[in-house]
């Protein structure tokens, strides 16, 4: 039975309002399971409706995540938080850019299409990069700064492969001929969805829980520059810790726990860490749909969904750019 | 409630009560918890409570060398940490005098 369903029925918009706001990934969901049936015990007790008895939702939901939520928690449920983690978010990638490519395809009204060794190059190209990008930015995010660089840079030559070769096979070479536009938007969906099931098939594991001293240092390091914090404080929390050690007893695992979680909980209070994470998160989300509009400007394959397609990006960037900046973090003096 | 949730809950007020008395590196700020029968805090939990004091201007932190070894960070309070440790003694108190009212 869904959680939802055992709220009572009045409740159940503010049940929705309370977990949508509560849903974050430093909650656990079976911390989110514990605390709804917690509310629903305590609203069939009082027979009270919940806006009476609890007041605003959001509020409420905000003030649970500040109780339940963990640093913990955020790592393991974050891209970077394990190979299951990881998987899903490159198959919701590929997903989104397969689908989205397919509906391209399906705008233009052409219901076969012949399949040219040189453009499959190219396509072949952009899915490689891709996964090596998302690949990358999970690497990024679990603190492994080497392995995000030869990921990175294995992306960009296998890219820069395929770009070469569909140039020496130049135009005209024919694979297969009237290929089904059916067949085609299948098979672009394809990869994600199959990357998407094999992270269903990987178990979530708990986080790491043995580190050598050196690694943990290196993973440290990384993480702290994945959550965006400054190099000169980023120095100066790693001389932290290197004197904490002396005095202690025991290695870094030991005394700080795990890397990413101790070097977010860091930079969870540093407030020039949180203005360069808004200025990341916020660039690239503006910067896509603009991108994306530039783009299909110079397209012709979107025939006439091409304006519509365009204004529609563009008033997304310029709503994110909006939502955003009202959203940015406040600069604190010191 | 265990005690270590307790000494978590009120870690920022520890800290603070435990400087002002002297300032300290981080060891010697769990050593004086131990000492007056509080558990060992893990750096993992002592040390981003002191960068947040820190950032808050309640705490000031200086590199002194060590007669052997490396240099340590050591912690001092500050006047505004004063304050605010005042506050936070006040807010005790009354939490303290309302559980004791019901019977705690």
């Amino acid at each position: 039975m869904n959680l939802i369903d055992e709220w009572p029925e009045r409740d159940r918009p503010w049940a929705a309002r309370y977990m949508v706001v509560v849903s974050r990934p430093e909650v656990s969901s079976a911390a989110i399971d514990a605390r709804a049936r917690e509310l629903i015990s305590a609203l069939r007790e009082a027979d009270a409706p919940a806006d009476v008895l609890f007041g605003d939702p959001g509020e409420i939901a905000e003030e649970d995540v500040r109780v339940l939520g963990t640093n913990e928690e955020a790592v393991s449920a974050s891209e970077g938080g394990g190979p299951r983690q990881g998987l899903s978010f490159i198959g919701t990638a590929l997903t989104f850019l397969g689908v989205s490519s397919a509906l391209v395809m399906l705008t233009r009204g052409v219901w076969q299409i012949d399949v040219e060794l040189g453009p499959l190059c190219i396509v072949l190209g952009i899915l490689g990069v891709s996964i090596a990008a998302n690949l990358a930015w999970t690497l990024f995010v679990a603190g492994s700064t080497g392995w995000t660089l030869v990921v990175g840079a294995g992306g960009l030559a296998y890219m820069a492969g395929c770009i070469w070769l569909a140039a020496a096979v130049g135009p005209g070479y024919l694979l297969i001929a009237g290929v089904p536009l059916w067949a085609l938007m299948i098979g672009m969906a394809l990869p994600g969805v199959l990357v998407l099931l094999v992270a269903r098939l990987v178990p979530r594991r708990p986080l790491r829980s043995a580190w050598a001293d050196d690694e943990w240092l290196r993973r440290f390091r990384g993480a702290m520059r994945s959550q965006g914090v400054y190099g000169d404080v980023a120095r100066e929390h790693e001389r932290s810790v290197r004197a904490g050690i002396d005095e202690g007893e025991g290695g870094y695992y030991v005394e700080f726990g795990h890397p990413v979680v101790f070097a977010r909980s860091l930079a969870v209070d540093d407030n020039r860490a949180a203005i360069r994470r808004w200025r990341w998160s916020s660039s690239f989300q503006v910067a896509v749909p603009l991108l994306m509009c530039v783009l299909i400007s110079f397209s012709e394959s979107f025939g006439a969904w091409r304006s519509p397609a365009m204004i529609f990006l563009f008033v997304s960037g310029i709503v994110t750019a909006y939502t955003s900046w009202r959203h940015r973090p406040a600069e604190q003096k010191r | 409630m265990s005690l270590a949730a307790w000494q978590r809950t009120s870690l920022p007020m520890l800290i603070l009560s435990v400087l002002e008395s002297q300032p300290r590196h981080g060891y010697g700020v769990s050593q004086a918890l131990v000492e007056v029968g509080l558990q060992p805090i893990k750096g993992a939990q002592l040390y981003p409570t002191l960068v947040k004091l820190e950032a808050d201007g309640a705490i000031s932190a200086t590199w002194e060398p060590a007669a052997s070894g490396p240099a340590r960070k050591v912690y001092s309070i500050s006047g505004p940490g004063r304050e605010q440790l005042a506050t936070l003694r006040l807010e005790w108190e009354n939490f303290s005098k309302a559980a004791r009212a019901l019977g705690v």
